[in-house]
C-alpha cells in the first residue's frame, strides 16, 4: 500500500512541477514573435484494479500542446501574401510618382508647354537671335532636363526593382533551407510517439511558413506520418521534406531578372508578385507611355520643321542625320527610326458609292477626314480596303478612285505622297519640282530622283542621303508659293499669300476672254480651277483692272498680272503647297529635322540647331519676318497625334491613371493591413501568452505541489505509526 | 464566452491606431504646409489631371495674351505712324490748294514746290519706319528697307520703288486663331501711287504746268484716303484685339479660380481636423499608457 501511496504523492508533484514549467516558459515567452502558448493536458493515471473497483492511481501529463487555430494561420499567411505584394507595388508607385513629380514647377507637363510657349514668342519675333537662344534652351529643358531625365529616373527604378527581385530570391532560398532542416528535426523528434510534440520547433517553422508568405502565395501540404511539411510555390516544390529547391536568377540584356527552378506566372501573391508585376507590366507601361510621348513629338515637330527654313532661307548643302541600313531597300524597312508615314484611317464608319466617272464617293460617319487625309494618300478605311484619295470634300466625305480590295502590299508600303523640292537662284527665281514618292522607294531612287532636278546633286554616302546645290542656288523644301510664277501669253504673273488649303493642289489659270489681245483692256477673264476642275475664281483683268494689282484666287492666294499680250485658251498651271513632304520621308531621314532620336531616352536636340539657332525652321520663305512655319508648328499642340489624344492630354492621362493606381495600391495596403491587425488580434486571443493567466496557474500549481508534498508527509507519518506498532 | 484579451492584443491595436493617427496628422500638416489639398496625383487623380490641364491652359492664355499685346504694340504704332504721314498729306494739299491758285505767283510755286519736296523727304521716312530693328511696312521682309528713293542730281527724288513684299505676319492669339498685325508698304502707299502724284505734283508746281498738278489733286485725296482707310483698318483690329485681350484676361481669372478651388487646401478645415486627430492621437496614448501599467503582479 504505502509504495502504492506514495507514487500518487508523487505523480502530484512532477505534474505540478512539470506545469509550473510550462508556465515559466511561457511567461518568458510571453514576446517571441509567433509563439504559441503551451498548455499541460493531465489526466488520472490508469487505475489499480481491486476487489472493490478501480483505485485510482494517481495523476499523469498526457501531452504539453501549444494551442493555436491553423484556419487562422493560414488565413494570416494569405493576407500577408496579399499585403507583401501590395505594400511593394505601393512603395515603387510612390517613387514613381515622385519621379514624374508632375504638380511641381518643373514638371514635363509645363516643359512642354513651356516648349510650344517659346516657339509662339519666337513667331513674334522670328527676327531675334535672342528670342532663338531662348527657345533653344527650352527645347534643351524639355529634352535633356526632363524627357531624358525622367527615363533615366525610370532605368534607376527599373533597376531598383530588379535588385530587389535578387535579394528576395536569396532570402526565399535561406528560408525554405531553414524549414526543410526544422522539418529534419521535428520529424526526428516526433517519430513514433503522439505524445512528443516538437512545439517550439513547430512555432518557429509556422513564423518561416509566414515569413515565406510574405514573398509569395504558399501551398502547405501536411505530411501526418512524418511531421514534415512540403511548400508549393509558383507550381514547384521549393520544400520537400528535408530538401529544399534552390531558386535561381538570372538577368537578360535588357537588365530584367528572371526566375528559374518555379513558374512565375503561377505566383499569385507576396512581394515576389509585385515586385514582377512592377518590372514586367507598370515600370515598361509608363516607359512605354513616356517614350510614346517624346516619339510623336519628336516625328511631329520633324515634320514641320523639315518642311520649313531658318533665317538663310535655303540649304546649300544637306546631309540626312538617320542612315538607312540598306540603299536598296524600300524606306519602309530600311532601318529608319520612324518610317514614312502609311496612312491608315479607321475612325468611324464609312460606306461607299461608285460615281460614273470610276471614281468612288465614300461617306462617313463619325469621321474627321479634314486635317487627317490628304489627297493623293492611300488610305485604309475600316471597311477593310485601301483607297487612294482624289480629293476630301469634307469632315465626312472623300472621293476616292476604286476600291482597292487586294491592297496587302500597300499596307506595308509608303504612303503614293510628293516631295516638293525648292531650288531658288540667286536672284530668287523659284523653281518647285514635285517628286513622286512611290510605294517601294529606296535611298537610292529618291536621290536619283532628287538629283535629277537642276542644279542640285544628291549622293548616298553610307547609308545618308547628301544635297547640295549648284553654287549661286539654294534649295529647301518649304510651302512657299513660287512667286514669280511664270507667264500666261506674254504677261508675267506674281503670286502672294500664304497657301491655307488642306491639301497641295495645282491652279490652273485659264484665259476665257482675251479682251482686244492685252491685259487690261476690254473684258478680259482669267478662269482659275482646282486639280479636279472646280472654278475657284474668274478674275476680271479688262479694262477695269490696275496692272500689277492683286486678285484674290481663293485659301490665302492672290495674283497679279503684268502687261503682255494674252489669248484665249492660254493656261499657267502653279502648285500651291500645304504639305510639301506628304510621305514625311524628310523627317525619316532626317533631313533639317529639330530633334533627333526616337524616344524619351535619345530625343534630343540636333547639333545643328545648337550650333547655329539661325537654322531653327521659323519661316517658310526667305523673307526674315516670316512666321508661317513657327505658327504650323504651334499648332501641332492642339493636334491629337498621341494616340489619339494631344501631348498635354496624352501626359495628363498617363499621369492621372499613375495617380489612381497608387491610389488603390495604398488602399489595399491599407485594408490587408488593418485586416492583418485584426486577425493577429484574434491570433493572440487564441495562442498569445497572458501573463495574468500564467500567474493565475502558477499560484494553482503551487498549491497542488504544495498539497502533494503535504499528502506526501502524511503517508510517510502514517508509515511511522505503523513501523512504532512492531 | 469571454474573450481573451492580453497585453499583445493591447498593443497591437493601440500602435495600429497611433500610426493611423499619425499618418493622418502628417497627410493633414503636408495640405496646410503646402496650401495644397492635392500634392501628388494619388492623392485625387482625377483633380491632378484637372490641374495639369488648367496649368496648361494658363501657360498657353498667357502666350496668347502676350502675342496680343505684341500685336497691339505693333498695330498701335503704324498707326501712328499713319496718322503722322495722314496729317503731312493735309499739309501738302492745302499746298496744292495754295500752289495751283492763280494768285501765287511762279516765285510762290517754287517755294511751294521745295516746301512739298521737305514734306514728301518726311513721307518715305515715315514709311521706311522701324520698330525694334524691324521695318514696320516691309512685308515679312523686315530687315530690308521697304522704299528705296532714286534722286536725280540735284538730289532730289524721282521716283519711289518698293522692296519689301506683300506678306502679311499673323500672331496666334488663341487656339487656330490667327490675327494680321501688319499693313504692307506696297499696299498703303504703292497701290495708291501715293509717292508718283506728290513727286509729279511737285515738278509740276515747280514747271509752272498749273492744270497738271490740279489733276493729281484727285489722286492725292484717294491716296490720303487710302491712309486714313489703313489707320482706321488698324485702329479697329486692334480695338478686337483689346476685346479678344479683355476676354482672355476674364477666362484666365476664372480659370485661376477654379485652378485655387481644385488645388488649394481649406486651412481653417485643415487645422480643425489636425486638431481632431491630435485629440484623438493623445486620447490613445493616454488610454494605453494606463492599460499597459496595469499588470495582475501589482496584486500579487
Amino acid at each position: 500500500m504505502a509504495s502504492t501511496d506514495l507514487a500518487i504523492g508523487l505523480s502530484g508533484l512532477l505534474v505540478s512541477q512539470r506545469a509550473l514549467q510550462t508556465a515559466g516558459h511561457n511567461i518568458t515567452n510571453a514576446n517571441t514573435p509567433g509563439y504559441s502558448r503551451q498548455v499541460v493536458n493531465i489526466s488520472a493515471s490508469t487505475p489499480d484494479v481491486s476487489p472493490y473497483g478501480p483505485i485510482g492511481a494517481g495523476v499523469t501529463i498526457n501531452s504539453i500542446q501549444r494551442i493555436k487555430d491553423d484556419m487562422l494561420n493560414s488565413q494570416i499567411n494569405n493576407f500577408t501574401s496579399m499585403l507583401g505584394s501590395a505594400e511593394v507595388q505601393n512603395d515603387t508607385l510612390q517613387n514613381l510618382e515622385a519621379v514624374f513629380n508632375e504638380l511641381s514647377e518643373f514638371s514635363l507637363n509645363n516643359m512642354i508647354e513651356k516648349f510650344f510657349g517659346s516657339i509662339q514668342e519666337l513667331s513674334t519675333n522670328p527676327e531675334l537671335l535672342s528670342q532663338r537662344y531662348q527657345m533653344l534652351q527650352d527645347s534643351i529643358n524639355m529634352t535633356t532636363n526632363s524627357f531624358r531625365t525622367l527615363d533615366e529616373q525610370f532605368i534607376k527604378l527599373k533597376i531598383n526593382v530588379s535588385q530587389m527581385i535578387e535579394s528576395k530570391v536569396s532570402e526565399l532560398n535561406g528560408i525554405t533551407s531553414q524549414i526543410a532542416n526544422l522539418n529534419k528535426r521535428i520529424s526526428t523528434l516526433e517519430f513514433g510517439g503522439t505524445n512528443s510534440n516538437a512545439n517550439d520547433m513547430l512555432d518557429q517553422r509556422d513564423a518561416l511558413v509566414n515569413k515565406l508568405s510574405k514573398l509569395g502565395d504558399l501551398s502547405v501540404i501536411k505530411n501526418n506520418q512524418s511531421s514534415s511539411i512540403d511548400l508549393l510555390l509558383g507550381g514547384a516544390l521549393v520544400v520537400s521534406g528535408g530538401n529544399s529547391e534552390t531558386v535561381t536568377t538570372s538577368i537578360t540584356g535588357e537588365g530584367v531578372v528572371e526566375i528559374h527552378g518555379l513558374s512565375t506566372a503561377n505566383i499569385n501573391g507576396g512581394e515576389l508578385k509585385g515586385l514582377l508585376d512592377l518590372q514586367n507590366i507598370t515600370l515598361p507601361k509608363y516607359m512605354n507611355d513616356l517614350d510614346t510621348l517624346a516619339a510623336s513629338i519628336i516625328k511631329e515637330i520633324n515634320n514641320v520643321h523639315s518642311e520649313g527654313v531658318g533665317l538663310s532661307g535655303g540649304f546649300t548643302s544637306l546631309t540626312s542625320t538617320n542612315a538607312v541600313n540598306s540603299a536598296t531597300a524600300s524606306l519602309t524597312s530600311a532601318g529608319l527610326p520612324f518610317a514614312p508615314s502609311v496612312n491608315t484611317y479607321t475612325t468611324g464608319t464609312v460606306t461607299s458609292a461608285d460615281n460614273a466617272d470610276g471614281t468612288t464617293t465614300v461617306s462617313g460617319t463619325g469621321t474627321s477626314f479634314t486635317g487627317n487625309v490628304k489627297a493623293n494618300n492611300f488610305i485604309k478605311l475600316n471597311d477593310g480596303n485601301f483607297y487612294k484619295v482624289t480629293s476630301v470634300d469634307s469632315d465626312t466625305q472623300l472621293t476616292v478612285s476604286g476600291a482597292l480590295t487586294d491592297a496587302t502590299s500597300i499596307s506595308t508600303d509608303i504612303t503614293d505622297g510628293s516631295l516638293y523640292v525648292t531650288v531658288t537662284d540667286s536672284s530668287n527665281e523659284i523653281t518647285k519640282t514635285n517628286i513622286s514618292i512611290a510605294a517601294d522607294e529606296t535611298l537610292n531612287t529618291l536621290t536619283a530622283k532628287i538629283a535629277s532636278i537642276a542644279n542640285i546633286n544628291a549622293t548616298v554616302t553610307n547609308g545618308t542621303l547628301a544635297i547640295t546645290s549648284d553654287s549661286g542656288y539654294k534649295f529647301n523644301f518649304a510651302k512657299e508659293l513660287d512667286t514669280n510664277s511664270g507667264t500666261i501669253g506674254s504677261s508675267e504673273t506674281t503670286l502672294s499669300g500664304n497657301y491655307s488649303g488642306n491639301d497641295n493642289d495645282i491652279f490652273t489659270l485659264t484665259v476665257q476672254d482675251a479682251g482686244s489681245g492685252n491685259v487690261g483692256t476690254g473684258s478680259a477673264q482669267v478662269q482659275v480651277t482646282d486639280a479636279t476642275g472646280n472654278i475657284l475664281a474668274n478674275l476680271d483683268i479688262g479694262s477695269s483692272y490696275t496692272v500689277g494689282s492683286y486678285l484674290q484666287i481663293a485659301d490665302g492666294v492672290s495674283v497679279s498680272f503684268d502687261t503682255g499680250s494674252i489669248s484665249v485658251g492660254n493656261k499657267l498651271a502653279l502648285d500651291v503647297v500645304s504639305d510639301p513632304d506628304t510621305t514625311n520621308v524628310l523627317a525619316s531621314l532626317g533631313m533639317n529635322t529639330f530633334f533627333t532620336g526616337n524616344d524619351a531616352s535619345t530625343i534630343s536636340v540636333a547639333q545643328y540647331i545648337k550650333d547655329d539657332v539661325s537654322r531653327i525652321a521659323v519661316a517658310s520663305t526667305s523673307s526674315p519676318g516670316d512666321n508661317t512655319n513657327a505658327l504650323r508648328m504651334v499648332n501641332l499642340q492642339n493636334i491629337a497625334s498621341t494616340n489619339s489624344a494631344t501631348f498635354s492630354d496624352f501626359l495628363h492621362s498617363t499621369v492621372a491613371q499613375l495617380g489612381i493606381e497608387t491610389a488603390q495600391k495604398a488602399s489595399e495596403k491599407e485594408s490587408f493591413q488593418s485586416l492583418l491587425t485584426n486577425l493577429d488580434n484574434r491570433r493572440q486571443e487564441i495562442s498569445g501568452v497572458s501573463i495574468e493567466e500564467e500567474m493565475i496557474n502558477t499560484i494553482r500549481f503551487q498549491q497542488a505541489f504544495q498539497a502533494s508534498a503535504r499528502y506526501i508527509s502524511v503517508i510517510t507519518e502514517l508509515n511511522n505509526v505503523l513501523m512504532q506498532l512492531t | 464566452m469571454t474573450t481573451r484579451v492580453n497585453l499583445a492584443t493591447f498593443i497591437n491595436t493601440t500602435l495600429s491606431n497611433v500610426q493611423q493617427s499619425t499618418s493622418n496628422m502628417n497627410k493633414l500638416q503636408e495640405q496646410i504646409s503646402t496650401g495644397k489639398k492635392v500634392n501628388r496625383p494619388s492623392d485625387a487623380p482625377a483633380s491632378a489631371r484637372r490641374i495639369l490641364s488648367l496649368r496648361a491652359e494658363e501657360m498657353r492664355l498667357d502666350k496668347y495674351s502676350a502675342n496680343i499685346q505684341t500685336a497691339k504694340g505693333s498695330l498701335d504704332y503704324n498707326a501712328s505712324i499713319l496718322q503722322n504721314t495722314s496729317d503731312i498729306l493735309q499739309r501738302i494739299t492745302e499746298l496744292t490748294m495754295q500752289g495751283v491758285s492763280d494768285s501765287t505767283d511762279q516765285s510762290g510755286k517754287n517755294i511751294i514746290a521745295s516746301e512739298i519736296n521737305q514734306l514728301l523727304e518726311s513721307v518715305i521716312q515715315g514709311s521706311n519706319t522701324s520698330r525694334a530693328g524691324r521695318y514696320v511696312f516691309a512685308g515679312t521682309k523686315t530687315t530690308t528697307v521697304p522704299f528705296e528713293a532714286t534722286r536725280n542730281p540735284n538730289g532730289k527724288i524721282s521716283a519711289v520703288t518698293y522692296n519689301g513684299n506683300r506678306e502679311k505676319i499673323e500672331y496666334q492669339i488663341g487656339p487656330n486663331a490667327n490675327i494680321v498685325t501688319n499693313q504692307t508698304g506696297d499696299e498703303i502707299f504703292t497701290d495708291s501711287r501715293l509717292f508718283d502724284t506728290i513727286i509729279k505734283i511737285r515738278d509740276n508746281l515747280a514747271n509752272g504746268t498749273v492744270s497738271l498738278a490740279r489733276n493729281e489733286l484727285d489722286n492725292l485725296d484717294n491716296a490720303s484716303m487710302g491712309i486714313i482707310n489703313a489707320v482706321a483698318k488698324a485702329g479697329s483690329v486692334s480695338s478686337t484685339l483689346e476685346l479678344t485681350g479683355n476676354r482672355i484676361a476674364d477666362t484666365r481669372l476664372s480659370l485661376k479660380e477654379v485652378l485655387a478651388s481644385t488645388e488649394s487646401a481649406d486651412l481653417s478645415e485643415l487645422v480643425m481636423r489636425l486638431k481632431e486627430q491630435e485629440n484623438i492621437f493623445q486620447a490613445s496614448l493616454a488610454s494605453g499608457s494606463y492599460v499597459f501599467n496595469t499588470s495582475i503582479l501589482d496584486y500579487l
